[in-house]
């Protein structure tokens, strides 16, 4: 099919399948121009997509296009010739089997299907006006639709093996399925080992530069070294590896992690404010310039972002996410609150569980897989922090993560 | 090999900074976002050589994403390139039917990551995997 230009052999296609017509059903001589301007006007319509630049302004609804204008010119060449509307349909059969097997789009697929409704349509006035219904007409008739009923029928099949590298000959995506992947029954398993693609694939890639920088003879660049370390400490939280002890036991580190919040929450609103700048409202308030805590910047980093990511696919287009850092009694409070579905009492009450998603998070049609907010506490809880959860349903979610101030002299 | 635009959309900033190291190393000009909308927008005001897509994002997913680049006439046969977890085979043909060009699924390697870029930069036509 590549090496023959699609205009040309479906315009072969018709021109033949209106010869077959013609010679199965013994076309009298008197129908031969009629037929021959059906052809002819398709053929040339076919051959104006030869043009360069003529499909090329139409694209992928090149078949569209040409189904469209197809039908016009053959109803303008019968109208010419007083033929029967029902000669049409095998025409728009033929139409109906180019665009299955072409490489036309949804929108061609049923186009298709809705001219040759239509030419079923334009049919009845045949029909019925001069009682004309013979075994011949009827046969013509029905025997389209008979074969769109099989193709319908094995299009709606399962896809065979081995169809990942041919086109597809059916079930185009819908809408629906195009917007939410293909839900599997819930397997947490599963569901963890898909978490884990994305850091293993930076690991992978970060683990390719630097061997190829070493066989090169060229240093480590330190910027692959520490993402290469952030992302195995990622995937570490996800499959719920406690971190090993970086020192001997029974030997006091020389200096805790710490993690300035202010500053990480500062970077954080950042780079969500400039990728959801024009659906949400994100801001950030501190009284403070600077608030540490006792805490792997990495883990809490991931808690974090984790918490926003929720708020973000949560709140509606308009809405409001606002991030306070605020330190009471010896206590660091960062309080990030949306303004978006929020969750019933019960919901809070379930909403740290693995693999749980509210019943509005479910409707609400973004993706998640209920890790996220069971992965936060766990990270949390690890790092000496803890979260609370403050809602009502439809008035957004206020999420509360607390850090003790770590004591004076702290190393 | 010359250098191309690529733009890479993936809700992991890891995976953004990971393929702009191995690609920006190569010489090309990377950019990229971390939600679908973003990306749309970017895209359209300046197309690309190629488009990197995951699939599962908040807000427009990268099926939809690629759905909506073919129907724009400046982008209509931009490549696309489809980087993701979701390797089987009806989500593979899903991405063909959206008009994705190619495929590489996580975890990649960074040989094959720079294989389909040269690949599809390669010629202006859009190619589609088969």
């Amino acid at each position: 099919m590549k090496s023959v230009p699609r205009g040309l052999l479906s315009s072969g296609l018709l021109l033949g399948g209106i010869l077959l017509v013609v010679a199965a059903g013994g076309a009298a001589a008197r129908d031969a121009p009629r037929l021959a301007a059906v052809a002819g006007g398709v053929v040339l319509l076919r051959g104006l997509f030869l043009v360069p630049g003529v499909e090329r302004l139409f694209g992928d609804y090149a078949t569209a296009a040409d189904l469209g204008a197809s039908l016009v010119l053959t109803l303008f060449a019968l109208s010419l010739t007083g033929g029967l509307a029902s000669d049409l349909y095998p025409v728009l059969l033929l139409e109906v089997v180019l665009a299955r097997t072409g490489e036309g789009p949804a929108a061609g697929r049923f186009l298709a299907l809705a001219a040759t409704g239509g030419a079923a349509i334009l049919a009845a006035p045949d029909l019925t006006a001069g009682a004309a219904l013979t075994v011949g007409t009827a046969l013509r008739l029905a025997w389209p639709a008979a074969v769109l009923l099989v193709l319908e029928a094995a299009g709606a099949g399962p896809v065979p093996k081995g169809a990942e590298t041919a086109p597809p000959a059916a079930s185009p995506p819908t809408p629906a399925s195009v917007s939410e992947p293909a839900a599997p029954a819930r397997d947490p398993g599963r569901e963890l080992l898909h978490d884990l693609k994305s850091p293993l694939s930076v690991v992978r890639v970060y683990a390719d530069l630097m061997t190829e920088a070493a066989r090169r003879g060229e240093p480590l660049r330190p910027e692959h070294l520490e993402s290469l370390s952030n992302e195995i400490s990622l995937m570490e939280a996800i499959v719920g590896v406690t971190r090993p002890a970086a020192h001997a036991p029974g030997v006091r580190p020389a200096r805790l992690p710490r993690t300035d919040l202010v500053k990480l929450l500062a970077t954080l609103t950042g780079s969500y404010r400039d990728a959801h700048r024009e659906k949400l409202r994100i801001e950030f308030v501190s009284d403070e310039e600077s608030v540490i805590v006792v805490a792997e910047p990495v883990a809490v980093q991931r808690a974090l972002r984790n918490v926003l990511d929720n708020a973000v696919k949560y709140t509606p287009s308009g809405g409001q996410i606002r991030i306070r850092v605020s330190t009471v009694a010896r206590h660091v409070f960062v309080v990030v609150s949306d303004t978006g579905i929020g969750m019933t009492r019960e919901e809070q009450n379930r909403a740290f569980e693995y693999a749980w998603r509210s019943e509005a998070a479910r409707a609400s049609g973004a993706e998640g897989r209920g890790f996220g907010l069971a992965l936060v506490r766990e990270l949390l809880e690890e790092q000496g922090g803890k979260i609370s959860l403050l809602s009502e349903p439809g008035h957004g979610l206020e999420v509360t993560i607390m850090f003790p101030v770590p004591p004076e002299g702290t190393p | 090999m010359s250098a191309a635009s690529v733009f890479i959309v993936d809700d992991d900033p890891g995976v953004l900074e990971a393929v702009t190291a191995v690609l920006a190393g190569d010489g090309h000009h990377v950019a990229g976002a971390v939600d679908g909308p973003t990306a749309l927008l970017a895209v359209l005001s300046d197309p690309p050589d190629l488009l990197v897509l995951d699939v599962n994002m908040p807000g427009l997913n990268g099926w939809e994403l690629c759905d909506i680049v073919r129907r724009q006439a400046v982008t209509r046969d931009l490549p696309v390139l489809f980087l993701t977890g979701r390797g089987e085979v009806r989500d593979r043909i899903t991405a063909l039917q959206v008009g994705g060009s190619d495929h590489l699924t996580k975890p990649f390697r960074a040989e094959e990551l720079r294989g389909k870029v040269r690949a599809l930069t390669a010629g202006s036509r859009r190619k589609r995997f088969r």
